[in-house]
């Protein structure tokens, strides 16, 4: 009966607020609007530099992309070189079946005009040493003389063009087509220097070696490995700055705005393997597995319980029947660790002894746990792992970006830096906590690589 | 005049018209929230405004799980226990010995004005204010709120009775008042 009359005591009070109202200070609003401003102010202003680094990146790749262009403006001619090359293969059969028809006169009387240097001879029946065609591996010495048609050379199609087409043109006036002006011919296609010093010597010298395509073609099918780490600046990309991490199932989870700030920027490192495959001339795929730790320092209001670190903005369920209570103003560090397993396509813009290669795709990042820990050792460290109750998300999707500089150190081994970005597609942290965490993480890595034969 | 899902929809956008009509709509039935469980008008106002500045960074999450009122009355009231959450770890709430209640006559609260009744829980020691106004206007069980303030169910429950003792007084004290000046 007494129960019954106590409940009737709380039941009067429950009715007479069930619709009670009351009119605020007309001020009021005008303070929230302010403070809306300035949140909406400070979010913004993530955004532009957000938004800033995103345009140094995307001129970063802009330049890059112009390097290419240059790079592979020039190497288009070394390539239609080699196409000659094999072109004069064919020719060098033809040739032979020259020979065999008892043409040996004529081939002794062009090795002989090789060797005129003053390069007088107005003949249009010239045999000469193909330049290209008979590379011996590993030598840069043409020593196999072959016969070349010479009243014709070969376009950069690799076809075989009479020299008489060439008499009109602006680059060879002479009528009388020499010797000369066919090698001269060969050094614009090749490099637009001279290639070969046929003047000196009876052996026609290549300046550079020219890396037949059989060679090339041979890399496409490599896999490799590689062992590396990264380390970097990590900056929390948060929706929202003030109180808005109220855990809204609970009634007991402190604001942010009152138990805890954060500084900007934090630290990122990762390790791991990674290995890949190319799959065409250019393109590459890679994935791994890394270890990936992510640590920013706040400082904090409030406490667990009077000696546990508390931090509002990533508590959790377990925290909802401890306390948090509000202390002296302490520092502590929150640490996120993940593995990641990142999935990538590489496309190499460079191919020789320095590399460089673009890097992009996505990663899972397996959360593992959070750590709270006070660096002075007076508060006990508290740690988050995933889980049905964590605030985190169990598997996080991140963008990734990066540019490899390598440098190959052996016929297997090859060194790179890799500068790039992370950034988190979705928040680190579940819907419920009422904002978002975006980490982005600008790092720089190394990179071992060992090239599978 | 916007419905409550355009208002909804255009607060999770930043819409300062919408934010505005989901104040209107919630200010005056919040601001009686608040002030229950402050110790002044003043600092009800001051967690009044932090609950709507919380409300509009969160809508964009709101579920329609409960409703509307429900849902912003929840943050109220969390963030008025985080307001008060300093003065409780200061003065610890303990257990008080159970207060003889005088049951015997029946009391109404009808003939009180709202603004007295508000006064008259803001009266209250905090820890009776917060346990007070949990169990006896919001509804929440003793073990709810030990789990919510970090005190045992028995604390909470010697500390509603305090309660319960001390506004019984205060408005026997009014009672008596009012009928000494012939009201």
């Amino acid at each position: 009966m007494q129960s019954l009359e106590n409940r009737d005591f709380e039941n009067k009070w429950r009715d007479v607020f069930a619709d009670a109202e009351d009119e605020p200070n007309e001020a009021l609003w005008l303070s929230i609007e302010n403070s809306l401003a300035a949140t909406d102010g400070i979010v913004m202003r993530g955004r532009v530099v957000f938004y800033q680094r995103l345009a140094a990146a995307s001129i970063l790749i802009a330049l890059l992309l112009g390097g290419l262009a240059v790079i592979k403006w020039n190497s288009g001619l070394e390539k239609s070189t080699v196409a000659t090359s094999k072109q004069n293969e064919n020719q060098r059969a033809d040739a032979k079946e020259q020979k065999a028809a008892g043409n040996q006169s004529d081939n002794s009387s062009a090795n002989n005009n090789i060797n005129d240097k003053a390069g007088n001879s107005t003949t249009n029946k010239l045999k000469v040493q193909n330049p290209l065609a008979s590379r011996q591996p590993g030598n840069n010495v043409l020593a196999t003389p072959i016969q070349l048609i010479a009243n014709g050379v070969n376009d950069k199609a690799g076809r075989i063009q009479p020299l008489s087409d060439y008499k009109n043109s602006t680059e060879y006036t002479d009528r009388e087509i020499t010797l000369n002006n066919v090698f001269a011919y060969y050094d614009i296609k090749l490099k637009g220097k001279p290639v070969f010093d046929h003047r000196t010597s009876d052996k026609l010298v290549l300046s550079e070696p020219i890396v037949p395509a059989k060679e090339r073609i041979e890399e496409r099918d490599n896999w490799w490995a590689a062992i590396g780490g990264s380390a970097g600046a990590y900056t929390q990309q948060s929706t929202v700055n003030g109180a808005a991490f109220s855990n809204l199932n609970s009634p007991t989870v402190a604001s942010r705005s009152q138990s805890s700030t954060g500084s900007n920027v934090g630290s990122s490192f990762s390790f791991g393997m990674t290995m890949g495959k190319k799959i065409s001339k250019r393109w590459m795929i890679m994935t791994g597995v890394n270890y990936l730790t992510q640590s920013v320092g706040y400082s904090s209001n409030q406490a667990l319980n009077g000696n546990q670190v508390y931090l509002a903005d990533l508590s959790s369920q377990k925290n909802i029947s401890s306390a948090a209570n509000f202390t002296s103003s302490y520092d502590l560090n929150s640490v996120n660790e993940f593995v990641s397993i990142p999935l990538q396509a590489g496309y190499q813009l460079v191919q020789r002894k320095f590399g460089l290669q673009l890097n992009t795709g996505v990663a899972s990042d397996i959360f593992l746990r959070n750590s709270l820990v006070d660096p002075s050792g007076i508060r006990a460290t508290d740690i988050q792992t995933a889980g049905e109750n964590s605030v985190y998300q169990n598997i996080n999707w991140t963008g990734l970006l990066s540019t490899e500089f390598s440098y190959k150190i052996s016929s297997h081994y090859r060194f790179s830096l890799v500068p790039g970005m992370r950034y988190s597609f979705q928040s680190i942290v579940k819907p419920s906590v009422g904002s978002s965490i975006n980490p982005l993480v600008w790092d720089i890595g190394f990179r071992l690589r060992y090239n599978i034969k | 005049m916007l419905s409550e899902q355009e208002i909804i929809q255009g607060c999770a956008r930043g819409d300062r018209v919408a934010q505005k009509a989901l104040y209107e709509r919630y200010c005056r039935k919040m601001s009686v929230t608040c002030k229950r469980y402050a110790k002044t008008i003043q600092e009800g106002e001051d967690i009044l405004q932090e609950g709507f500045i919380k409300v509009f960074a969160a809508i964009k999450n709101f579920r329609g799980d409960s409703s509307l009122n429900t849902w912003i009355t929840r943050i109220m009231i969390n963030t008025a226990l985080n307001a008060q959450r300093q003065k409780l770890y200061l003065l610890p709430m303990v257990d008080v010995a159970n207060a003889n209640l005088s049951e015997g006559e029946e009391i109404s609260l009808s003939s009180f004005h709202l603004n007295e009744l508000i006064d008259m829980i803001q009266s209250l020691p905090d820890g009776c204010r917060m346990v007070f106004n949990l169990f006896a206007i919001e509804g929440f069980s003793h073990k709810e709120i030990g789990d919510m303030l970090g005190i045992s169910e028995g604390t909470s429950k010697s500390q509603h009775n305090r309660a319960k003792m001390l506004l019984r007084a205060k408005l026997e004290s009014k009672e008596t008042k009012y009928a000494k000046f012939g009201e």
